[in-house]
């Protein structure tokens, strides 16, 4: 399979769009920061966006006002994206222009707020009832209101694989013929479920995550808003970055605890090679799910060892993004595509010692490197998994 | 277009708690009391941390694997809600209004909208792909192009499975549906399944479309139910004549569906 890529774009703690994103990676300075979220008293640090407080959203979006789709708003102005979302429209119409969003809690931060202030007798109080903002199809909603696109719509919601997954899903949208390109994305805002629920399976770092570090204590939880464009390779001019392969798998293990051995991860990474008519030595860069818990990077870690040689760079980069659930395998799958254009591959911040018990080496300092093709894992909560494969634009 | 055949249906909802409970309540109007749901697929540990939602639809697609008689382990799987757990997001909002914050571990593992889809595999012991979609009130249709869609380029059968709850009192405005409902399809290419209930050729197209009638029976208890628009669809295997259909699937989005009962 050849998905042209032409555009893409990601804001999170780090800053808004690709340049902020870059200087922040070549800087080796982390978005995160002490837990100053209203309302959360947890001894934690947050990857919080610092652009999404002075958003306001126009009048004719104003009633689907919520966190998330303020920080999807400020997302898409980023990077030229609402414009060149338009210039697609003018090629082939608003009706074959798909969208599909990944989140894993969409605006549950608003139905929080609104549970704050119940009346007497349990009801919603009739000025903080918004029944489009109040579904998990909101983020898809929002965006579709934002764009104008007409096409079908639909937002994935598995947990912290929700933004991978838009890749495959829409890839086969352009396959059957349903759209000529779709517009996919990931939006996941800070919210008291996530902090709390985290903080319940005693999974929450209390100083700046450290991903594959012999001491990391545990996830930062963070927040963002990738999009990317994706069509058929002949629908536009120009050399584009490539989508070449996804997989998607469940482990069968536990709801909130990795497979062991890697199985569902594997079979994930092995089902976008084979895809991609790649082989693991093909593949130059993995960014990894590298959530920073015990139990993620270490099964991460073995996995990796089953499959790539030792030549193949791999790090996370939640050190500097903390880890933004449905909106990762956005966020990293643009990070992922910036490695492949810019040769700048980041090495882990924050992990200052490798896990002695890793086999597979882990990337911990910045380095440059001419890559053809590369990896991004996004593993979520019920086992489910997803990787993609992208590639650099066709000679 | 695109051809697939439903090869096994399985539902829970008011009054029925399997396909053929459905069907003779329909030819007959007698209503069962519903059984005591109990999903014997999901191994016993497991069962003790499953919600009511996760049950249900374990349930409904063990059926729709059972009527196409078909190995539940390999099968590609797509799930979708217009609301998810709304018992599980009251609980999770109400914990949270309150002080101090102690949320169970397990109910907020259970929180996410892929969990039936990750309490099946695990069940199943299954390795294959899950999804999980929202899209409002068109999550239901929406299931079904995603599903369609994932039949053309996987080339092996899907399950998919629909299923909304009744709306706790503080979410009502946002979900009218007044009784749970959860129905699952088991779909393959034309040929592949020995059983086939009925074949069904897919379009989507362009434009606006109304929803399908309920039968008059069940439209008083789920015609609120965004997963009942997955009904007509499903009872048109028990038709004696083809049937055509159209739904909207999103705002200004339709699919036309044509329906050769076996």
């Amino acid at each position: 399979m050849h998905l042209a890529i032409p555009h893409y774009t990601a804001t999170s703690a780090v800053g808004e769009g690709l340049q902020a994103l870059g200087a922040s990676i070549v800087n080796r300075s982390s978005g995160l920061r002490r837990n100053d979220f209203e309302c959360c008293d947890i001894n934690t640090w947050i990857g919080r966006a610092p652009g999404i407080s002075s958003v306001h959203l126009p009048p004719e979006l104003r009633h689907l006002d919520s966190r998330n789709n303020r920080l999807a708003w400020l997302g898409l102005q980023q990077d030229g994206m609402l414009e060149f979302v338009q210039q697609i429209v003018s090629m082939v119409g608003a009706e074959r222009i798909g969208v599909i969003m990944g989140t894993s809690t969409s605006s549950i931060g608003d139905i929080e707020r609104a549970y704050r202030n119940l009346d007497k007798d349990g009801r919603m109080r009739p000025q903080d009832q918004k029944p489009e903002v109040q579904n998990m199809h909101a983020a898809g909603i929002f965006v579709a209101a934002a764009t104008g696109l007409k096409g079908p719509c639909m937002t994935i919601s598995t947990a912290c694989s929700s933004s991978a997954k838009v890749f495959a899903s829409a890839a086969r949208w352009i396959d059957c013929g349903f759209v000529d390109a779709t517009l996919i994305g990931g939006v996941d805002s800070l919210c008291l479920n996530t902090l709390y629920g985290f903080n319940s399976l005693e999974l929450v770092s209390p100083e700046p995550c450290r991903p594959s570090d012999r001491d990391r204590r545990g996830i930062s939880i963070g927040e963002a808003a990738g999009y990317a464009v994706v069509c058929r390779p002949d629908l536009l001019r120009g050399k584009h970055p490539l989508l070449l392969g996804y997989g998607e798998s469940s482990d069968a293990f536990h709801m909130s605890h990795p497979h062991p051995e890697g199985k569902g991860a594997l079979s994930a990474i092995d089902q976008a090679l084979a895809r991609a008519k790649l082989d693991a030595d093909d593949i130059g860069y993995v960014n990894l799910h590298g959530t920073a818990s015990k139990a993620n990077d270490a099964v991460e870690n073995k996995a990796l060892a089953a499959r790539f040689n030792n030549e193949t760079l791999c790090s996370s980069t939640k050190g500097w993004t903390g880890h933004t659930l449905g909106a990762a395998g956005m966020l990293e799958a643009v990070i992922t595509l910036e490695v492949i254009r810019t040769g700048v591959v980041p090495g882990t911040l924050n992990c200052e010692n490798v896990d002695p018990a890793f086999g597979f080496p882990v990337l911990q300092e910045n380095t440059t490197a001419s890559l053809r093709y590369a990896l991004s894992n996004s593993f979520g909560f019920g086992g489910n998994n997803a990787s993609l494969v992208f590639g650099a634009c066709d000679d | 277009m695109i051809e697939f055949a439903v090869c096994g249906i399985g539902v829970w909802g008011p009054g029925f708690s399997s396909w053929d409970e459905l069907q003779s309540g329909l030819r007959g109007g007698t209503w069962v009391e519903t059984a005591t749901l109990q999903p014997d697929l999901i191994p016993a540990r497991e069962r003790r941390r499953a919600p009511r939602f996760v049950k249900m639809a374990v349930e409904v697609m063990g059926q729709a694997c059972a009527v196409a008689q078909f190995d539940p382990s390999s099968l590609v799987n797509v799930f979708a809600t217009a609301m998810s757990d709304m018992d599980t997001t009251d609980y999770m909002c109400r914990i949270l209004a309150e002080s101090p914050r102690l949320v169970s571990p397990t109910r907020f593992h259970n929180s996410v909208t892929n969990a039936p889809s990750g309490y099946w595999s695990i069940a199943t012991k299954s390795h294959s792909s899950a999804n999980a979609v929202c899209a409002y009130q068109y999550s239901a249709p929406m299931a079904l192009l995603e599903a369609a869609s994932q039949l053309v380029a996987e080339q092996q059968p899907v399950l998919l499975c629909v299923q909304d709850e009744s709306s706790p009192q503080a979410l009502r405005h946002v979900s009218a549906a007044v009784e749970t409902l959860a129905i699952a399809m088991l779909i393959a290419q034309p040929g592949v399944c020995p059983h086939e209930l009925m074949h069904c050729r897919l379009n989507l197209l362009a434009g606006e479309a109304g929803w399908p009638q309920l039968p008059q029976a069940l439209q008083g208890q789920l015609a609120g139910n965004p997963s009942a628009r997955l009904l007509p669809l499903a009872l048109a295997a028990a038709a004696s004549e083809p049937v055509s259909m159209e739904m909207p699937v999103s705002p200004g989005m339709r699919l036309q569906l044509q329906i050769q009962p076996k």
